[in-house]
């Protein structure tokens, strides 16, 4: 039940998200949308952390889910600095330098977490429970994925880089780990469908859910940057995505997180 | 009567327990690889002597997958269903 509502929660955070953002004045718009944001993102480090903390040191995957948190931890830091209040330069460096910082660190955090989420299966040593063919096709299937999401903005940020447009750079490194965690999709969810009817299943469903919320988010701001789309509407769309992603980043944190710390109800008492 | 394939309750018995976090179809899997690996023989010839060894092969995949606290706890659970 408790990793039934864990699946649910995204979906209900999103329409309340709908509903505030439909009651919003055109004034407060943009706050609902920072608010909403901002609070998804808590939660996604929250539910990171309580995975992260649920291993104990050298445990493999206290290293996936605390690079995890570290990435969600930057990304909140980097919008606390663009705040309004706080100064243009820090050390005499202007601080949206700073922010740019942070975010290509967390990119590369990013891509090292997913990376030994993805990995964990081989790590742990079990032969692949699917065919050859049909592993290869759904790895296969999610690079094509990968190159149509995150090619053509891939593409026109490395021109720009290669134009001298040095801030570029930032926006490319996150297209990079944008196309890492698309690809990844494939050995995440091949986990998942591995591990159905145990309780395993649920952070690795949850948390391919996630990477295919991040896939939608993804296509939708290439949509509406291709199409030039600055509606409320489109805008509402694409944020509900990345709210959803997060949520259940969030969910698959706390499934985790109970997975292995739950006690056995099936262990008779000592 | 017809006969079903052949079983091995120490197998089954450490397959179900393995099932509640690996599910049912990896649970059987992994006994039958890491037998493979540790005892390079079939899980359907499994004794009792076996077990310590097939734990042991077992543990750094459920190491990985539920942590070293959590592991302990199945392993000494398998142990105890098969009273060792």
């Amino acid at each position: 039940m408790k990793y039934r509502t864990l699946s649910v929660l995204p979906f209900a955070w999103a329409a309340l998200f709908l509903v505030a953002a439909i009651l919003a004045s055109d004034a407060s718009f943009a706050t609902v949308v920072r608010v909403e944001i901002e609070s998804a993102k808590v939660l996604s480090l929250v539910g990171a952390l309580l995975a992260t903390f649920a291993f104990d040191r050298g445990d493999y995957l206290r290293r996936g889910w605390g690079l995890t948190s570290v990435c969600s931890a930057l990304l909140l830091l980097r919008d606390a600095a663009l705040a309004p209040g706080i100064p243009a330069t820090m050390l005499g460096v202007p601080t949206v330098a700073w922010g740019g910082v942070v975010i290509v660190t967390a990119n590369l955090v990013s891509i090292a977490g997913v990376v030994v989420l993805a990995r964990t299966w081989t790590v742990a040593g079990l032969e692949p429970i699917e065919s050859k063919v049909t592993r290869r096709s759904v790895i296969v299937v999610a690079m094509l994925v990968a190159i149509v999401v995150s090619g053509p903005a891939l593409l026109g940020d490395a021109r720009a880089v290669g134009r001298g447009q040095l801030d570029a750079l930032v926006s490319m490194l996150s297209d990079v780990a944008d196309a890492v965690s698309l690809v990844v999709i494939a050995p995440v969810l091949l986990t998942a469908l591995a591990l159905r009817g145990g309780v395993l299943t649920w952070p690795w469903g949850l948390l391919t859910a996630s990477l295919l919320f991040w896939l939608a988010y993804d296509a939708g701001v290439g949509l509406r940057n291709a199409f030039e789309a600055t509606s409320a509407a489109a805008t509402v769309a694409i944020e509900a995505c990345r709210g959803i992603a997060l949520l259940f980043g969030f969910s698959s944190g706390v499934a985790q997180a109970l997975a292995v710390t739950e006690r056995d109800a099936t262990i008779p008492p000592e | 009567m017809s006969e079903g394939p052949p079983q091995n309750s120490i197998a089954d018995k450490i397959a179900a327990r393995l099932a509640r976090y690996l599910g049912p179809h990896t649970g059987r899997v992994a006994v039958k690889t890491f037998a493979q690996k540790a005892l390079g023989r079939g899980p359907e010839t499994l004794t009792l002597e076996d077990v310590p060894k097939l734990q042991q092969a077992l543990r750094p995949m459920l190491r990985t997958f539920v942590g070293r606290a959590h592991c302990e706890i199945v392993l000494t659970q398998i142990a105890r269903e098969l009273g060792l």
